[in-house]
């Protein structure tokens, strides 16, 4: 335990954050910081490019010497191979193309302001925290699994986007705590 | 025939512990780096689907194939030999729980 360590976690309120939060909070000092949903996706997304700009002006003002950024996988370009952090990054959505571009403004902005950083790409996470009663909620839901639990609780059919089992799409599942 | 088998590794105790480890690595050296978060290894929705189904018994999932659609990735499998060469200066003791394909 460090309560001596002040942290800053954005997005606090989502999947991961949510996790995060709780899994921190005994150990050190939390500052929680949530963002209103735009409806429009574009400007949801722009707005994440501008509020992590406006973070990393704030290091200078702050004295913060150190960022976690949580990635994605999916700025990586689609591969039949293993990817590796040296693999070409080519985002296929607008959504990956705006996690992409906050990566380069952290790395540019570390050269100027000497703070240091380590950018976490996650691939797929999945489950939750469940003596915390933590864990993933979309309205509508995006994620597989949920997809998968729900469709089995109303007794309706799942849609594989593949034309059969042959060519469905593979993904790397990881798992958010033990 | 492929068996999905759910395992243990001692490697990545898990995500939030990798944030927690990082937090700590960060405060000790200086670092500026990326690392893929993953379990190395990959299934298809189709296989991941037969999984449960032969977990619940009776086919009790229905399905069916929609074609692919455009902007989905095929597939998307991560390397994490780097995080595990570095493992944040040994101090990340870790074990993941993942979904493991077995061939």
């Amino acid at each position: 335990m460090d309560k001596n360590i002040k942290i800053l976690i954005t997005g606090s309120s989502g999947y991961i954050g949510n996790c995060l939060k709780n899994y921190l909070k005994k150990k050190y000092t939390l500052y929680l910081l949530n963002k209103n949903r735009f409806k429009n996706k574009d400007k949801y997304i722009q707005n994440n490019i501008i509020a992590t700009k406006n973070l990393l002006k704030a290091t200078e003002l702050c004295n913060t010497k150190n960022i976690i950024f949580s990635s994605k996988a999916n700025v990586y370009l689609d591969n039949i191979k293993k990817v590796s952090e040296k693999s070409i990054v080519k985002p296929k959505n607008i959504y990956s193309k705006s996690k992409l571009i906050c990566e380069k403004n952290i790395i540019n902005e570390s050269k100027k302001l000497g703070f240091n950083y380590v950018i976490f790409r996650f691939f797929n996470v999945c489950s939750a925290i469940t003596e915390l009663k933590c864990g993933s909620l979309h309205k509508p839901e995006t994620s597989f699994i949920p997809i998968i639990i729900n469709k089995f609780l109303k007794n309706k059919v799942i849609k594989l986007y593949s034309n059969s089992k042959n060519d469905s799409p593979k993904r790397d599942y990881i798992h958010i705590y033990i | 025939m492929t068996l999905l088998k759910e395992t243990t590794f001692i490697y990545i105790y898990d995500l939030c512990n990798a944030l927690d480890k990082g937090i700590k690595y960060l405060s000790l050296k200086k670092q500026l780096n990326i690392f893929n978060i993953g379990s190395n290894n990959s299934i298809s929705s189709y296989n991941l689907l037969k999984y449960f189904n032969d977990k619940l018994g009776k086919n009790k999932l229905k399905f069916n194939f929609t074609g692919l659609i455009h902007g989905e990735i095929r597939k998307s499998e991560c390397s994490n030999s780097k995080i595990k060469k570095n493992s944040f200066g040994g101090q990340l003791k870790v074990i993941l729980k993942i979904f493991l394909m077995m061939n």
